[in-house]
């Protein structure tokens, strides 16, 4: 592995390298949502936007499965950044 | 029976705090564990926890004393650990919105007082000093400057590295199935991944622990209460100390009249149960938190995250045009007799309970753990 590949950024809102997320993986990180608890990446604005991809590129690669035997990661509200304002004028009857 | 792929002199079913707390302090005494875990660390309560370490909601006694000595130990844990965990003591800070809270304060933190906690009282005018972003309807405070806040992550990622230099073994992916037994002794372990043979089993696995009991025909008095939680972008500084409300304690502790707010009948947060306001290391504002008994449905809901968001926009009004980016719920081991359930149950002498902390695990961890490493080690226990 050359130099740059290892100070790749990927996950630029939490600003974690390639290295990063593999050494997470080595120290027994089985999942994306392992990852994320341990590194913050996939945490930022974006709330994994970009990095999630690349991050279960890596995963795939590191453990030797395919990207879709993985365990995705756990999905809640909200899809995207939401005023708290807004998230107050929710009321009971309706789901998450 | 199935293939056993392990020996230790301790293993440890549940890979959160607790777990992983009393791995550390058994491990650095020069003893052999095995922390066993169903998912990954970190991802059960203490993965989904307002990172507040509170001994000002504590009225003296048992819990009180273990938050204090814990909050102590705090101190030289990221030294002790080799690690920032992100401790930060910037205290805590009841609010009071009425009258009848703010006498219920008066009586409670004095008794605090007298026990030797560090509390302050400050009025309407001090209050709003310390904490200008507050709502003008805010009569009084107190505040705790022992009370600190931690990173649960990167604690947990600390607390696995050491178990691992002290020579200790970390099995993820593991789900205890059932155990193996011989008079009155458990000998293994079995999970997903095979057998743990050991000399002393811990179960810490917090609300799930009832389920593990179940597998001993043991019962073990816990019951899953889940607490939801929003999490903002980051921010600028916009408070200090963390916030939390004092109607549960006048609730709680002096049965006196609460005031519903304008939330409806049975709201989660109707009675600003728990509520809780932090801000992290990185910004990001910590909401919180609920307290539901649904079983063990660990999913966040909209009525639970818009009752958050709510009351806690009315405490502090400027939150209502921050971003909520993240929101997560967790399962805490409610216990059922008033407080933690440690020591061995049930018939077998060498299975020791530790669960039942609800929301204080991560603030009374160090000290919990610390003792039954000292019970187990010096053989008490086991």
């Amino acid at each position: 592995m050359s130099d740059s590949k290892e100070s790749c950024l990927v996950c630029r809102c939490e600003e974690l390298t390639e290295d990063e997320i593999r050494q997470a993986i080595r120290e027994g990180c089985t999942t994306l949502t392992a990852i994320k608890r341990r590194t913050r990446a996939g945490m930022g604005l974006c709330q994994g936007g970009t990095c999630q991809r690349l991050i279960l590129a890596i995963l795939a690669q590191e453990t030797g499965q395919d990207v879709a035997e993985l365990v995705p990661d756990t999905s809640r509200f909200p899809v995207r950044p939401i005023r708290a304002e807004l998230v107050g004028d929710l009321r009971d009857g309706e789901d998450s | 029976m199935a293939k056993t792929v392990d020996e230790c002199q301790v293993a440890i079913i549940g890979g959160g705090i607790i777990g992983c707390f009393i791995g550390y302090y058994l491990s650095a005494r020069g003893m052999d564990v095995v922390v066993i875990e169903k998912a990954d660390l970190c991802s059960g309560a203490t993965g989904a926890n307002d990172a507040c370490l509170m001994a000002q909601s504590k009225k003296p006694g048992p819990k009180l004393d273990m938050a204090v000595e814990s909050a102590h130990m705090f101190e030289t844990l990221a030294d002790e650990l080799d690690y920032d965990i992100e401790y930060v003591r910037k205290g805590s800070m009841i609010i009071q919105e009425t009258e009848e809270e703010a006498q219920a304060m008066r009586e409670f933190c004095t008794a605090q007082k007298d026990a030797g906690l560090p509390v302050e009282f400050l009025d309407q005018r001090e209050t709003h000093r310390a904490q200008p972003c507050l709502s003008d309807h805010i009569i009084g405070s107190t505040v705790c400057p022992l009370d600190g806040e931690v990173n649960p992550f990167a604690l947990l990622v600390a607390l696995d590295r050491a178990i691992r230099r002290y020579g200790g073994r970390i099995m993820t992916n593991a789900p205890v199935v059932g155990f193996e037994v011989a008079g009155n002794r458990v000998t293994e372990v079995a999970t997903d991944r095979g057998n743990v043979r050991a000399d002393v089993v811990v179960c810490a696995a917090g609300a799930y622990a009832p389920l593990i009991g179940n597998m001993l025909r043991i019962e073990i008095p816990i019951r899953p209460r889940r607490g939801q939680i929003l999490i903002t972008e980051p921010i600028a500084p916009l408070i200090g100390a963390y916030v939390m409300s004092a109607k549960a304690i006048a609730a709680k502790h002096r049965a006196v009249a609460v005031h519903e707010n304008n939330s409806g009948k049975d709201d989660p947060m109707q009675f600003g149960l728990g509520m809780i306001i932090s801000q992290t290391v990185n910004g990001n504002m910590v909401l919180g938190v609920t307290h539901e008994f649904v079983g063990y449905d660990a999913g966040t809901s909209i009525r639970g995250l818009g009752s958050i968001a709510r009351y806690t926009s009315t405490i502090i009004p400027a939150l209502k045009g921050v971003n909520v980016i993240r929101t997560l719920a967790g399962l805490r081991p409610f216990s059922e007799v008033g407080g933690p359930v440690i020591g061995p149950i049930g018939e077998y002498a060498n299975f020791i309970v530790v669960t039942g902390h609800e929301g204080d695990g991560v603030a009374v961890a160090p000290s919990t753990a610390k003792g039954v490493a000292d019970k187990i080690a010096s053989g008490a226990w086991g």
